[in-house]
């Protein structure tokens, strides 16, 4: 089957791992049994094999098996999001403290600017926010009001219109009533305001006819008084 | 008669480790702690030797070691059983040593070691040396060792890689060329090859 040694030689690596045909296997045998260089090359080749089967094994080192360990936690404990949550934070850490005094600076900035820029409420007083009914004109007076005088109580509403009244104190007369409704028909008020709106308020009105001597004519004195938070200072008119 | 029962027990025994494997696979598969501990403890040692052969520095078998188990523990759910576990491991640690380091920079990168490594000297192998028949026997057979481990770590790693799975693992052709991904003649010649090499560089070297 073989021709030559080398032949015979090149079978030896399959011949002892059992992988040759059976009929190679009987030709190798017949041929080592007579063959010495040959016999004496296996005998090599089973020296070899001898020698690399009994290398000493190496075993991992403590250290060695701890790092394998490691690793394995590592692996085990790992998620799909933990490294990339790992290099945001690492991104963003570097940044945090810049980015803190930024804000912080900012507002501090903001602050005294906005204190520079408001200007204080002025201190306003009751009296600018509400003011009194008064007396714009009136008619003159042509009838007897006694030494006493007429006080009014008069209700004016946002229109400036004397709505109803009521004598609080006086001479009454038959005459007097329609002598008072045309005087508060024909009279101008400037209506009471709140918050720069007209609106209704009281005015206390006294009334006293002054006579002149040496004229026929009478001149009315009138006081305007409201009982409002401020009290308006008297209306004095004559004819 | 005598041979039947021995084949029948040979198969009772394979099919008990057929079922036995399945369940250590079923088991690492629904992710239990216990099982892969079993499995590191199995084959860490043997895993870390023929890594180690084949990449002859063992800083390097740690760093594949290490790798191999992770890759392991996050891929055991794509295996399907098409082989055994023992092959898909080997598998997974030969490729991982035959790829370790292929770039130019890795090939020349060392990494520092420690001076308080343990040192390799005849004299430390001595006293780990199992018992020879005298102190000379025994040194003379760690050197002889050393020389072999030289001889052995000179080949070419695709030709030490087939010797160490064939010679040390005791592997069949069939499993070795799966797990190199390679034809089985492939195989059978690149261990005659490396056989051939070997040979003739331990005979220079012992000058046999």
């Amino acid at each position: 089957m073989f021709e030559s040694c080398n032949q015979i030689r090149e079978c030896f690596s399959d011949y002892i791992d059992g992988a040759c045909a059976r009929q190679a296997v009987l030709s190798i045998r017949y041929h080592l049994r007579h063959c010495g260089a040959c016999a004496a090359e296996f005998e090599r080749y089973g020296l070899m094999r001898e020698d690399v089967r009994t290398l000493p094994r190496p075993k991992p080192s403590p250290v060695t098996n701890l790092r394998l360990n490691v690793a394995l936690s590592q692996a085990q404990n790992s998620s799909v999001l933990g490294p990339l949550r790992v290099r945001f934070e690492n991104v963003l850490r570097p940044l945090l403290l810049p980015a803190t005094g930024a804000v912080l600076a900012g507002l501090i900035c903001f602050g005294v600017t906005l204190e520079c820029l408001i200007v204080p409420p002025a201190r306003v007083d009751a009296s600018t926010i509400t003011t009194p009914a008064r007396i714009e004109s009136l008619a003159p007076l042509d009838f007897n009001t006694g030494t006493e005088g007429v006080v009014l109580d008069t209700h004016v509403n946002a229109d400036g219109q004397v709505v109803e009244y009521k004598i609080l104190s006086g001479t009454p007369s038959p005459d007097l009533k329609p002598q008072l409704d045309r005087l508060m028909y024909f009279g101008v008020f400037r209506p009471a305001t709140r918050l720069g709106q007209p609106t209704d308020s009281e005015l206390v009105l006294s009334l006293r006819r002054i006579t002149v001597r040496g004229r026929d004519s009478a001149a009315p004195a009138h006081n305007g008084d409201s009982p409002g938070p401020s009290q308006p200072p008297a209306e004095r008119s004559s004819v | 008669m005598e041979a039947a029962r021995t084949l029948e027990t040979a198969i009772e025994q394979i099919s008990l480790q057929a079922a036995e494997e399945a369940q250590l696979v079923a088991e690492l598969q629904a992710g239990s702690e216990e099982a892969f501990a079993y499995i590191l403890e199995r084959y860490r040692n043997p895993i870390y030797s023929m890594v180690a052969q084949i990449l002859v520095s063992e800083a390097d078998a740690a760093d594949v070691l290490q790798n191999v188990f992770v890759k392991v523990f996050r891929g055991v759910g794509q295996f399907h059983g098409q082989s055994t576990l023992r092959t898909w491991l080997y598998r997974i640690a030969v490729r991982e040593a035959l790829n370790f380091r292929r770039g130019w920079f890795r090939r020349h990168f060392h990494e520092p070691f420690s001076i308080d490594d343990e040192p390799a000297e005849p004299a430390a192998k001595l006293a780990k040396a199992p018992a020879a028949s005298g102190p000379y026997e025994t040194l003379e057979q760690s050197e002889r060792q050393q020389l072999v481990k030289a001889a052995l770590d000179a080949l070419p790693r695709s030709y030490r890689a087939v010797l160490v799975l064939r010679e040390m693992e005791d592997l069949p052709y069939d499993e070795i060329a799966e797990m190199l991904g390679v034809p089985e003649g492939t195989v059978k010649s690149r261990l005659m090859r490396g056989r051939d090499l070997l040979r003739r560089k331990l005979a220079s070297m012992l000058g046999r």
